[in-house]
């Protein structure tokens, strides 16, 4: 493709058994934008963020990130080239404290290789401790500070989402995909984790893709918008150009009388 | 008649070698969500290592106990290549790396078998005079049992609270999808889990061998007896694997002070029994 986003996904096709979830898929992102992905209920949403993340191997089409195409490899290689997402639930290590939790999202993992001693105990020891001091520093910022050693599952539901975007950012990501990040959350939360978001793009320099099902947030919060219903892009532009697409009124409005 | 405080003493010693052998239990269930019956056999093949290291080689004990970890470690790990990854790969379900992990069993007891005969075998190593302290009878070799155990218990408590690497261990066993896309390679870390797990297995063999006897049937006659410890402990949780392994250990030998020793594993079994229909979650778990 000639265009330079950040992510393109390129007719992307997906297969459960007789099932075609993903059709045809087309998206760019662009960098440092925030990007909406929409599209009614079993339109594939879930299902482009699982493949584009590594978790389902696509039946066809490809997915090129920074340059690079990145279709059909493992999860922990896709995070390392900088793409992380967040699940529609917000998902922790329930009895793990909310310090350890970030651990988990160090990238690198030099001790997790079998001979971390191969590059110096004193280079693991250096390694470990900036895991230690990214980890606080992501803690501080996400106003997670006081809870460093409580256990996930003691957080509130509005803390537990921040806790996973932050454990998103603890990967080092350029794009970090938020899977129905407002979901039962009540709206004065949702303004918070919208704060955030825009925060996180602008101080951090990151790229956001968003599912979401709140139309308002979405249409408020996003430059650039794709919609999508049974598996294909149906259009895609800013939230003013969508708004008034004919496709997607028809989509929507199949939706509500169903 | 007075409760003799020996029996106590030789529970602390049956069940820190316990605890050790279930750690290694419990942590590869919560990495692979399944229990692996041929956890005795490492037991059993650390201990003929260490013996072939000691007795035939001629190498001084503490040496061939060393050597035993590595060469432990490496049989779990192709074990782990040729067996268990390719049916993890298919997408094999709990029941059939339990099958599968059975037979394997079967076969590794076996083979000790043909090899070594099924003779009780003792290493070559002093210490075995008994010294009175505190009015208990316990030997150098007794002491050195409990004390490497502690300190093996309180390594592993360190490294999965302090290390990045065993915060991502625990991370993997709660969650494997959440782990993995925090970028942690969870093979990698199932590989870790073999590695430590052996280790610690390998140890325990050595260590229950010196107490006792090194046989072929050693690893497999303690399975049952780990298998509670790490149930008794809530499954998956190592700190509660070292706590069942303690716990059982002690009640089979305390046990031994009121009725025959032949009931010994009847005597586990009971408590097992007893304590989860009191706490189902396993000891631990009330706190979670
Ligand atoms: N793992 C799966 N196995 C079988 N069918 C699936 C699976 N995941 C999704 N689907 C199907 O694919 C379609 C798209 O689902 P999904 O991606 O979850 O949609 P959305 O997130 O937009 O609601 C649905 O018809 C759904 O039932
Ligand atoms: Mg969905």
């Amino acid at each position: 493709m000639s265009d330079d986003g950040l992510l393109e996904v390129r007719d992307l096709n997906k297969y459960f058994g007789g099932v075609t979830a993903v059709d045809g898929f087309d998206m760019t992102v662009e960098r440092n934008s925030i990007t909406g992905l929409i599209g009614p209920n079993g339109a594939g949403k879930t299902t482009v963020f699982r493949t584009i993340s590594g978790f389902h191997d696509p039946d066809g089409g490809k997915v090129v990130f920074d340059g690079e195409e990145i279709t059909g490899k493992p999860v922990y290689e896709i995070v390392e080239a900088g793409i992380t997402r967040t699940f529609q639930e917000a998902r922790t290590f329930p009895e793990m404290t909310v310090f350890e939790n970030l651990l988990v999202g160090k990238t690198g993992h030099r001790g997790e290789k079998l001979l971390p001693t191969t590059a110096g105990p004193k280079a693991y020891a250096e390694d470990e401790r900036a895991a230690v001091e990214h980890a606080d520093q992501l803690l501080g910022y996400m106003e997670l500070a006081e809870k460093r050693d409580q256990r996930a599952d003691r957080l509130a539901v509005g803390e537990r989402k921040l806790l996973e975007i932050a454990r998103a950012l603890m990967t080092n990501p350029d794009l970090i995909l938020l899977d129905e990040p407002m979901a039962g959350l009540p709206s004065d939360l949702t303004t918070d984790i919208v704060d955030y978001i825009e925060r996180i793009r602008e101080e951090r320099d990151q790229t956001f893709l968003i599912v979401e099902h709140d139309m308002d947030t979405i249409m408020n919060i996003c430059d650039s918008i794709t919609v999508m219903e049974a598996g294909q892009t149906i259009a895609s532009g800013t939230p003013e150009e969508v708004r008034n697409d004919e496709r997607v009124v028809e989509a929507y409005l199949g939706e509500e009388s169903a | 008649m007075a409760f003799d405080p020996q029996f106590l003493l030789n529970g602390v010693i049956v069940g820190s070698t316990i605890a050790l052998a279930a750690i290694g239990l419990t942590l590869i269930f919560g990495i692979l969500d399944f229990i692996n019956f041929a956890h005795g056999e490492y037991l059993t093949l650390g201990a003929y290592a260490a013996l072939v290291a000691n007795v035939a080689l001629g190498l001084p004990f503490v040496v061939a106990a060393v050597v035993a970890i590595p060469i432990t470690v490496a049989l779990a790990l192709a074990l782990d290549r040729v067996v268990f990854y390719p049916l993890r790969r298919e997408g094999a379900g709990a029941l059939s790396l339990l099958i599968t992990s059975f037979g394997l069993s079967i076969i590794l007891r076996n083979a000790v078998e043909m090899v070594w005969s099924s003779d009780p075998r003792r290493f070559d190593v002093g210490g075995a005079e008994a010294m009175a302290i505190a009015g208990v009878r316990i030997t150098a070799v007794q002491i050195a049992i409990v004390v490497v155990s502690l300190v093996l218990m309180i390594a592993i408590h360190l490294l999965l609270t302090r290390t990045t690497l065993g915060v991502t261990m625990r991370a993997t066993a709660s969650n494997r999808s959440l782990a993995l896309s925090s970028g942690v390679n969870t093979e990698r870390i199932v590989t870790w889990t073999w590695v430590i797990g052996a280790g610690l297995t390998a140890i325990a063999g050595v260590l229950i061998g010196l107490n006792t006897v090194v046989r072929p049937s050693m690893g497999f006659g303690l399975l049952l007896v780990m298998f509670a410890a790490v149930i008794l402990g809530g499954i998956g949780d190592p700190y509660g694997a070292m706590l069942g392994g303690l716990s059982i250990g002690i009640a089979q030998e305390v046990s031994v002070a009121f009725i025959s020793a032949s009931y010994k594993p009847a005597v586990a079994f009971t408590i097992m029994v007893v304590l989860l229909l009191w706490k189902p979650e396993g000891l631990r778990g009330a706190d979670t």
